[in-house]
């Protein structure tokens, strides 16, 4: 812990301290008193992070005869988590039933009940105080010193110093909660007036009750006076089907089913919020304990009815024929254009059943074609110019002021200009397919080659703040997408005592932006830190856009700065997409016996990535590679220094130390250091599992009984990416969720073992 | 059967479309308004502009003149942060800017009830313009805030901005000139920094007018002419105009020189020792000048925090008499005004007497800091005022300088501005800076680089702007 060499105690995740070599220092971290520099193994990121736990239970009854049947099953998945007090707790019952009321009436209903609680969820990111990523750790930083973090007064104790929390205190007193309550109950009405012909009538409705609190414990440094934030979000749908059916017969050979619909759908969703600021007492969260409070309430509501049909042609069951068709009406369009139709077709043809091929060698071939539009809407009351009333006059570090303000309340205008004749979005997608099988099913492909072309899609365009507004809400150009997808399933081995079985899946999707808006070539899709961000870029797909080195442009080596050898920031440009050019998985199962064994690994080629985490570990000196040239001053040979005249010099310029090296890399504007391709290849899973033999469980109750154990997330095979996951992401999954991370709770390796038995 | 059973259901299906129409009528947000009030937009405006203001730069920058010693996250060493420049940029144009240009728009369109409230949005439009381009040079100004006509705006130079600015400035002098005697629309509730008086807007935009035109001057001296019209025009002239926003201090509602310290340090600046002076501020004042113990706790004479570094119990520390929730947001004051005059008296643009206008700015900025500040705590009495002001040599330029950057004290902008133009005091950056002088501009931010082509490219910080010598 220091800088330039100077041992300081207060310097949590900054390690360019002196190298350690049996020293006394007068001021350890914690206890303030003399003591020995001594390393801490791994930087005590062991120490802090716990061994987490899950366990899941399934249990299951069903029964029925010709007149009805059911399925009532309880579910409990408990778990806590490596960050210290985090667990999530989930419990869901679920009953489905059926009745034949009689031949020309039945009926189903199903309930679902679902309640999650977590605690402790650990914050990511930036600007959030209970962040404890991987540099809030030091090479000399016991975490054991931080035990006990509070005092019987419920002062927080232990602390490196005045401006820093103690990581227990964040974690044990600080709260993150959440309850979510889900109910998801459907019922489906069916009358059979003729034979043939079905009319029925389905509902369904999903609630969500979802309630958050945050709390900052009155103490908590950088939160001195305490805070806490509720959210209760309510999320209803109803969704109601009624829908006929007829099937009959033109020939022998060719059978038609035909159906036509009608379905309303209705989104609602309210959110209620508090933020209570400088609690007068602590842990006690109410509105009139605190000395700000700052209301939030969100409503929106979102109605669609949709006609619907589809015509199944059937011939001889080798060659299918579907058509359907599709019209919406939507509450979130302009009422004038809030219709829009989309159709599909879709046909298979089993050759080798049409032409007799099927023989040892070959057993199935089927070949597909399909076509199909789909539209959509957008968000609800996006068409109009909208003054908000607000509640806050937003500051830096979360320093807001109330409205109303010495009296006055206020009103802004919205930030996004509404668009002026909008279309719903349109994507058109063919998909060419081919099912082959051969050597009595042990070898089957299946190959998809598929295009998708989305259109005039709804975004929030990001425009020059400097227009007044921060963006345009407009449909915008073409996105297409294409690639190709393929298994091959194979089982090499295949004996009585022993079999193997393989499968390799492989999928590529290439994006191209085709166009985008008049006179724009570059969209913002997510925002990070240090000026990095995902764009999309005409003529491109999806790129990770940043700050690269600025460089010589006959050697294209980096410009040195004169002035401390330090390397020169260039001009934003993008770094390749942050999807990736493939992903394989290759799926291995072994049968021997009563055991089986099954791995699985994935491989990601391709994209790039900007993880945060690796730069905060780097430019703290927290890892093995900032070692290098520590001691002194070293020239960075790499870079080159511009002359009078314009040429270069191979740069002579000592930088001050590693640390300035370091430092300067992170000067809060270049971000191709850390930049890195993220590719990588996983041992994904391991399995092994135990079948119990009939012979075994005799006549008794148990049906079937297997024992196994497994492991997940086992290795890491190969990444460039230091320190991290190549699969951590700030925003999580999705397209702008690859190529940024920040502060993610690290990944895990998991080990479990399950039971399964059938009565 | 079959055929009678299709047909009540088609029927049933024409009678559910006609009500699809009433039920699909729903896309109208019920918490939001079609439009909205100048008197609740104005307040929105300007304490958004004030909180961001003391928040973003305030709390940032005030190292950059080196009023402060240190400040968190500050561009003093020369890198200017994306979060600093997006969140100040995004204020500026989207939230105070985008906001008037909708006011102004509707005001004109009402006509000449409501040429206060035209006026009032013109004036915060010019310093709000002015200000952008003291950050950052050439700045988006006449394409800016009409997306239709100009989706990529590009970028003025900072002479074409300053002399915008003053056109503005001149409109809403008009405007204001032609405010009728009745039917005027009351702008009292919303206005809430002069709460309606036009003729202290009157007074304010003909100061801003002679700051901008302070900077030109600094360029270009044909300006002198144009110094001189707008001397014989109503200024802002005592403490009783000055153009402050109140913070009232309590919960949500203080000013964020104090709130930064008690969120995230302590009770008080003075104990957890957030703020400190800067060593050209500690230096002027502490020769004597009854500012020293009004703004600075050094009972053991220890001195200033070095050059970039937080105080500490070895070094002094500013005061809870400055740095407490109910500290108002100085935007002007009558000091400046009379400080100009006396260095324009000095440089013979004026025939005014230089003596005198020096002492009345002195005895202002000594009387608002202990006598008329919105809460004061420690007060200076008149003797002891009186007594230092006529204790003083005779005035100089350099005097003049020292003290508009005494004066300027605790506000950004205007405090960097007076070291950029007058270069006075002498100051370097500190020692880890990877500039050579202190900062002098920001760069543009990534949000308008990525989404603006016309943005031009950065330089470094340290190159000076264009109203600099």
């Amino acid at each position: 812990m220091g800088s330039l060499a100077k041992y300081d105690s207060s310097s949590v995740g900054v390690d360019w301290g002196p190298r350690i070599v049996g020293q006394t220092v007068e001021n350890v971290p914690v206890t303030g008193g003399a003591g020995p520099l001594q390393a801490v193994e791994d930087n005590g990121v062991r120490d802090f992070f716990e061994r987490g736990n899950t366990w899941i239970n399934n249990f299951a009854i069903s029964d029925g005869n010709e007149k009805y049947d059911y399925r009532l099953s309880f579910g409990a998945l408990n778990q806590t988590g490596i960050v210290p007090a985090s667990e999530l707790n989930r419990y869901n019952i679920s009953l489905n039933a059926g009745m034949r009321h009689s031949p020309l009436l039945r009926s189903r209903f199903g309930v679902q009940f679902i309640k999650t609680d977590s605690r402790g969820t650990a914050a990511a990111g930036a600007n959030d105080v209970n962040i404890v990523g991987l540099s809030s750790f030091s090479s000399t930083l016991d975490q054991r010193l931080f035990r006990p973090w509070i005092d019987e007064a419920g002062n927080q104790i232990n602390t490196v110093d005045p401006q820093t929390n103690n990581p227990y205190w964040i974690r044990n007193e600080n709260l993150n909660n959440r309850d979510d309550t889900r109910v998801l109950a459907n019922a489906a009405l069916t009358f059979t007036p003729f034979e043939n012909f079905e009319l029925t009538g389905s509902f369904g409705y999903d609630y969500d009750q979802d309630n958050r609190f945050l709390s900052n414990r009155k103490g908590t440094i950088t939160r001195l006076e305490g805070n806490f934030t509720t959210d209760n979000i309510n999320n209803i749908q109803i969704n109601t089907d009624i829908i006929a059916k007829y099937s009959f017969k033109i020939t022998e050979d060719l059978s038609v089913s035909a159906l036509g619909g009608f379905n309303y759908n209705k989104r609602e969703r309210t959110v209620e919020g508090l933020f209570g600021n400088q609690l007068l007492i602590p842990e006690l969260f109410s509105p009139g304990n605190v000395q700000q409070n700052v209301p939030d309430r969100d409503f929106r509501e979102q109605v669609l009815f949709g006609l619907y049909s589809s015509v199944d042609l059937s011939y001889r069951d080798w060659l299918t024929l579907t058509i359907t068709g599709r019209n919406d009406w939507s509450s979130t369009l302009p009422l004038e254009n809030n219709s829009y139709f989309y159709p599909s077709v879709s046909t298979a043809f089993v050759f080798s059943d049409a032409l007799g091929l099927t023989s040892d060698f070959f057993s199935y071939g089927k070949l597909r074609a399909s076509f199909a539009q789909v539209g959509n809407d957008t968000d609800p009351y996006q068409l109009d110019f909208l003054y908000f009333p607000v509640t806050v006059a937003t500051g830096q570090y979360g320093l807001n002021v109330n409205f109303p303000f010495n009296g006055a309340s206020a009103y802004t205008k919205t930030n996004t200009i509404p668009p002026a004749n909008l279309r719903p979005e349109e994507q058109t997608s063919y998909e060419f397919g081919a099912e082959l099988d051969f050597f009595d099913y042990r070898l089957g492909i299946d190959i998809a080659y598929f295009r998708t072309q989305n259109k005039d899609q709804i975004l929030a365009l990001p425009i020059p703040e400097s227009t007044g507004f921060g963006f345009l809400r407009t449909n915008v150009g073409q996105v297409n997408t294409s690639g190709l997808e393929f298994t091959i399933d194979a089982t090499p081995i295949r004996f009585d005592k022993f079999s193997w079985n393989t499968s390799v899946n492989f999928s590529s999707a290439q994006v191209e932006v085709v166009e985008l808006a008049e006179g724009v070539d570059r969209v913002l899709i997510a925002s990070a830190f240090n000026s990095v961000q995902v764009v999309a870029e005409q003529g491109k797909g999806f790129e990770l856009l940043g700050v690269p080195w600025l460089r010589d442009s006959v050697s294209g080596r980096p410009l040195i700065n004169p002035e401390d050898g330090t390397r020169l920031a260039g001009e934003p440009k993008t770094f390749g997409s942050v999807l990736p050019d493939f992903t394989m998985g290759f799926v291995n199962s072994f049968r021997i016996g009563d055991f089986n064994l099954s791995f699985t690994i994935d491989w990601r080629e391709g994209g790039v990535m900007k993880p945060s985490t690796v730069e905060n570990l780097q430019v703290g000196g927290l890892t093995t590679e900032t070692l290098l040239n520590r001691e002194g001053t070293f020239i960075d040979r790499e870079g080159v220094i511009e002359n009078a005249d314009g040429t270069v010099r191979d740069n002579d310029v000592p930088v001050a130390s590693a640390e300035h090296f370091w430092a300067a890399l992170n000067d809060n504007s270049v971000a191709e250091p850390f930049i890195f391709d993220a590719s990588f290849v996983k041992l994904r899973e391991v399995a092994l599992n135990y079948s119990f033999p009939q012979r075994l469980l005799g006549n008794s109750f148990i049906k079937n009984l297997v024992v196994g154990v497994e492991a997940r997330n086992v290795a890491l095979l190969y990444s460039v990416i230091p320190h991290i996951d190549p699969e951590a992401s700030l925003f999580g999954s999705g397209a702008d969720g690859w190529g940024i991370e920040r502060s993610n709770v690290p990944s895990t390796r998991s080990f479990g073992v399950n039971l399964r038995a059938t009565f | 059967m079959k055929y009678i059973t299709l047909s009540i259901l088609f029927l049933a299906g024409l009678m559910v479309l006609p009500s699809c129409d009433k039920a699909l009528d729903i896309n109208t947000d019920p918490l939001a308004a079609s439009s909205a009030d100048p008197n609740v937009i104005l307040p929105f405006v300007i304490v958004q502009y004030s909180n961001r203001f003391e928040t973003e730069l305030g709390t940032r920058i005030m190292d950059v003149p080196q009023h402060f010693s240190a400040c968190f996250n500050s561009p003093r060493t020369g890198p200017t942060t994306s979060f600093l420049t997006g969140n100040t940029w995004g204020m500026y144009y989207e939230q105070v800017l985008g906001n008037l240009a909708l006011v102004e728009q509707d005001a004109l369109a009402a006509g000449e009830s409501r040429n206060n409230v035209a006026a009032i949005a013109k004036i915060l439009k010019a310093k709000s313009f002015f200000e952008l381009s003291c950050i950052w040079d050439r700045i988006p100004f006449s394409e800016a805030l009409d997306g239709v006509s100009f989706p990529a705006p590009d970028f003025d130079e900072q002479q074409s901005v300053f002399r915008g600015c003053l056109s503005i400035l001149d409109e809403a002098i008009d405007l204001i000139d032609k405010v009728p005697a009745e039917g005027v629309f009351d702008v009292s509730s919303g206005d809430v920094l002069f709460r309606g008086n036009m003729d202290n807007w009157r007074r304010w935009a003909n100061s801003l007018k002679l700051r901008i035109l302070m900077l030109l001057r600094n360029k270009d001296t044909s300006v002198d002419s144009e110094i001189q019209a707008v001397l014989s025009q109503p200024l802002i002239e005592n403490n009783a105009q000055a153009v402050m926003l109140r913070y009232a201090g309590g919960g949500g509602s203080g000013n964020a020189f104090y709130t930064i310290v008690e969120a995230f340090f302590g009770p008080s600046n003075e104990s957890a020792q957030v703020h400190g002076p800067g060593e050209p501020l500690y230096d002027l004042l502490d020769d004597g000048d009854p500012r020293f113990d009004l703004f600075i706790l050094d009972p053991d004479g220890l001195g200033a925090p070095e050059n970039g570094f937080f105080p500490d119990d070895n070094t002094a520390v500013l005061k809870d008499n400055i740095i407490r929730p109910d500290l108002p947001h100085i935007m002007f004051l009558p000091s400046e005004i009379s400080f100009y005059r006396a260095e324009l008296a000095l440089l013979g643009v004026t025939n005014e007497d230089a003596q005198e206008w020096f002492d009345r700015g002195l005895t202002q900025i000594l009387e608002f800091w202990g006598q008329d500040i919105p809460g004061v705590q420690i007060t200076l009495d008149d003797a002891t005022i009186s007594g230092y002001v006529s204790g003083l040599p005779a005035v100089t330029l350099q005097m003049v300088h020292e003290q508009l950057y005494l004066e300027s004290f605790i506000r950004p902008v205007v405090a960097w501005n007076t070291v950029r133009r007058t270069k006075v005091p002498d100051m370097s950056p500190p020692s880890n800076a990877v500039i050579t002088t202190i900062l002098k501009r920001f760069n543009y931010p990534p949000d308008e680089v990525s989404s603006n082509p016309n943005t031009p490219a950065n330089v470094n910080t340290d190159v000076p702007q264009w109203f600099e010598n």
